[in-house]
C-alpha cells in the first residue's frame, strides 16, 4: 500500500489516463447532445448521471434481493388472485379449442391450407449471451437438427424478442430486436387501432436510452394512439402474422400529417432470458 | 512436474473463463445489460492478462492460448471472424511489455488491467463499427458501455488479485 503511493510517477500516469478518458467521455457526450444549450449545465448533469449509474448498479443488486423478500410476503394474496385466473383460463382454453376446431373446419371447407398466422413453436434453452455491449445476441441450444432456420422469429416472455441469424447443427444465434445495426433485418409489423383499422410499417430502429422500438415506413393516415397493440404483419417472408411485438407509447407526426415515428415498448423480455420459443412458419 | 500443473491450471482456467463470460452475461443480463449502463464481464481478458503479467519466465505458449480463446469468442459469441482473434494476443503482448517496466503490485496490476479492459472493448467495437455490425455510437460506447464495464472488471480483478498472484508466485518458487 505504502509502495504505490510513494511511486509518484505511477500515480501521475494513472490520474492522467483516468482524467483524459473521463474528459474525452464527457466531451463526446456533450457534443452529441445538442438540445440543451448551456454546456456547463449539461456537463454537470452528465457527471451527476454517471455518478448515479455507479451508485444505482450495486443498489439495484441489493434491491433485487429486497424485492424477492417483499414478493414472498405478498405470495398469499397473489396466490388467491392467480387461482381465480387459473379457473378463468380453463374456460378460455376450452373456448379457444372449440374456436380453433371450428376455424380449421371452415378453412378446409373454404380450401385454405395454411394462413399467415400458423406456426410451429420450437422451445429452446438459452446457453449464453454474447459478452459484448454492442452485439445483443443469444446463443440458444437448438439448431438445424430441431428444424430451426435462419430468420425465424424468436419469442420470450410476452412477445417477440428477435430473430435467428445463424444456425448451427445444435445451436443457433439469435439477434435481439434491440440490436440496431445496418445489417439487421427489419420486422414487418402492423398496428390495429380501436376502430379495427390497420397500419403497416417496419421496425426501423431501437432507442437504447429509453428502451423503445421505433416504427417507420408508415404510409397511411389512419390514426393510431398510445396503448394500441403492435403485432407482426406476416408480410414479406418467414415471420408469421400476429406475434405480439409491443404497445405504442408515443407517436409523432411530420409536417404532412403522417405519423412518421411511432415508439413501441417491447413486450418481450430482453433482459435475463432463459427459455425462448422459435416460431417456425408452417 | 510443477510447471505442467501450473500449465494445466492455466488452460482449465482459460476454458472456464471463456464460458463464464457468456454464462454470466446471460444469467445476470437483467442486472448487467441495462439500457442506461451496460457492464460486460471480461473474465477471459482478465485471465490472459494476469497470466502474462504475473508469470516470471515464459514457460507457457500464452500467445497460442490467446489465439485459441479468440477463435472460440469469434465463432461462438460474436459470429464474426478475426475480432477477438486479434484482440487477445494484443492483450498478452501489452501485459508482457508492461511487465518489463512496471513492478508487479496491486496498483500496477489494476492500472494494466484498466488498459486491458479498455483495449478489448475498444478494439472489438471499432472492428464492428467498421463492418457495420453495431449501431452503438462512440458516445454511447464510452458512457453507457465502457465505464460500467471497466468498473465491474476492476472490482473482479481486485478480488482475484491475491489468489492469482499467489498461484503464479508458487509456480515460480517451485521451478
Amino acid at each position: 500500500m505504502h509502495r504505490f503511493f510513494s511511486n509518484r510517477r505511477l500515480v501521475i500516469i494513472a490520474v492522467g489516463i483516468i482524467t483524459c478518458l473521463g474528459l474525452l467521455t464527457l466531451s463526446v457526450t456533450v457534443r452529441n447532445r445538442r438540445n440543451t444549450p448551456p454546456i456547463i449545465q449539461q456537463f454537470g448533469n452528465d457527471v451527476a448521471g454517471f455518478a448515479d449509474r455507479v451508485v444505482s448498479v450495486p443498489v439495484g443488486g441489493v434491491g433485487a434481493g429486497v424485492n424477492s423478500i417483499s414478493q414472498l410476503l405478498s405470495t398469499y394474496d397473489e396466490n388467491q388472485k392467480l387461482k381465480q385466473q387459473v379457473d378463468q383460463m380453463a374456460q378460455d382454453k376450452v373456448r379457444l379449442q372449440t374456436t380453433e376446431n371450428e376455424n380449421k373446419e371452415l378453412r378446409s371447407e373454404a380450401k385454405l391450407n395454411n394462413s399467415l398466422i400458423d406456426y410451429q413453436p420450437i422451445t429452446a434453452g438459452v446457453i449464453a449471451r454474447t459478452p459484448s455491449a454492442w452485439q445483443n445476441q443469444l446463443v440458444i441450444g437448438k439448431g438445424k437438427t430441431s428444424g430451426i432456420k435462419k430468420n425465424m422469429p424468436v419469442l420470450a416472455g410476452k412477445g417477440l424478442i428477435g430473430r435467428v441469424i445463424e444456425v448451427n447443427q445444435t445451436n443457433s444465434k439469435v439477434e435481439l430486436i434491440s440490436d440496431d445495426t445496418d445489417t439487421a433485418n427489419r420486422f414487418a409489423i402492423q398496428v390495429t387501432n380501436a376502430g379495427g383499422e390497420t397500419v403497416n410499417g417496419i421496425v426501423t430502429g431501437y432507442d437504447k436510452d429509453k428502451n423503445l422500438l421505433e416504427m417507420g415506413q408508415i404510409t397511411t393516415k389512419v390514426a393510431i394512439k398510445k396503448g394500441d397493440k403492435v403485432t407482426t404483419s406476416g408480410l414479406g417472408g418467414i415471420t408469421p402474422k400476429g406475434l405480439f411485438v409491443g404497445t405504442i407509447v408515443s407517436t409523432s407526426s411530420d409536417d404532412y400529417g403522417l405519423a412518421n415515428k411511432v415508439y413501441i415498448k417491447p413486450a418481450g423480455n430482453l433482459g435475463t432470458v432463459n427459455v425462448v420459443t422459435v416460431a417456425a412458419k408452417q | 512436474m510443477r510447471e505442467s500443473s501450473l500449465r494445466w491450471t492455466f488452460i482449465i482456467g482459460l476454458l472456464l473463463s471463456v464460458f463464464l463470460d457468456g454464462t454470466i452475461s446471460q444469467q445476470f443480463a437483467g442486472h448487467l445489460f441495462r439500457s442506461s449502463a451496460t457492464a460486460v464481464p471480461e473474465i477471459t481478458t482478465l485471465w490472459l492478462f494476469c497470466a502474462s503479467f504475473f508469470e516470471d519466465q515464459y514457460h507457457m505458449p500464452t500467445y497460442w492460448f490467446a489465439v485459441f480463446a479468440g477463435v472460440v469468442f469469434d465463432l461462438f459469441y460474436s459470429g464474426y471472424w478475426g475480432v477477438y482473434l486479434f484482440i487477445f494476443p494484443v492483450i498478452v503482448w501489452l501485459a508482457r511489455t508492461l511487465r518489463q517496466v512496471l513492478p508487479v503490485n496491486l496498483f500496477a496490476t489494476l492500472l494494466v488491467g484498466f488498459l486491458g479492459f479498455t483495449i478489448q472493448p475498444l478494439l472489438s467495437w471499432s472492428a464492428l463499427q467498421m463492418i457495420g455490425g453495431t449501431g452503438t455510437s462512440f458516445a454511447d460506447f464510452m458512457v453507457i458501455d465502457l465505464a460500467p464495464t471497466l468498473a465491474l472488471n476492476e472490482v473482479i480483478l481486485l478480488i482475484l488479485y491475491v489468489p492469482l498472484r499467489q498461484l503464479y508466485l508458487r509456480g515460480a518458487r517451485v521451478q
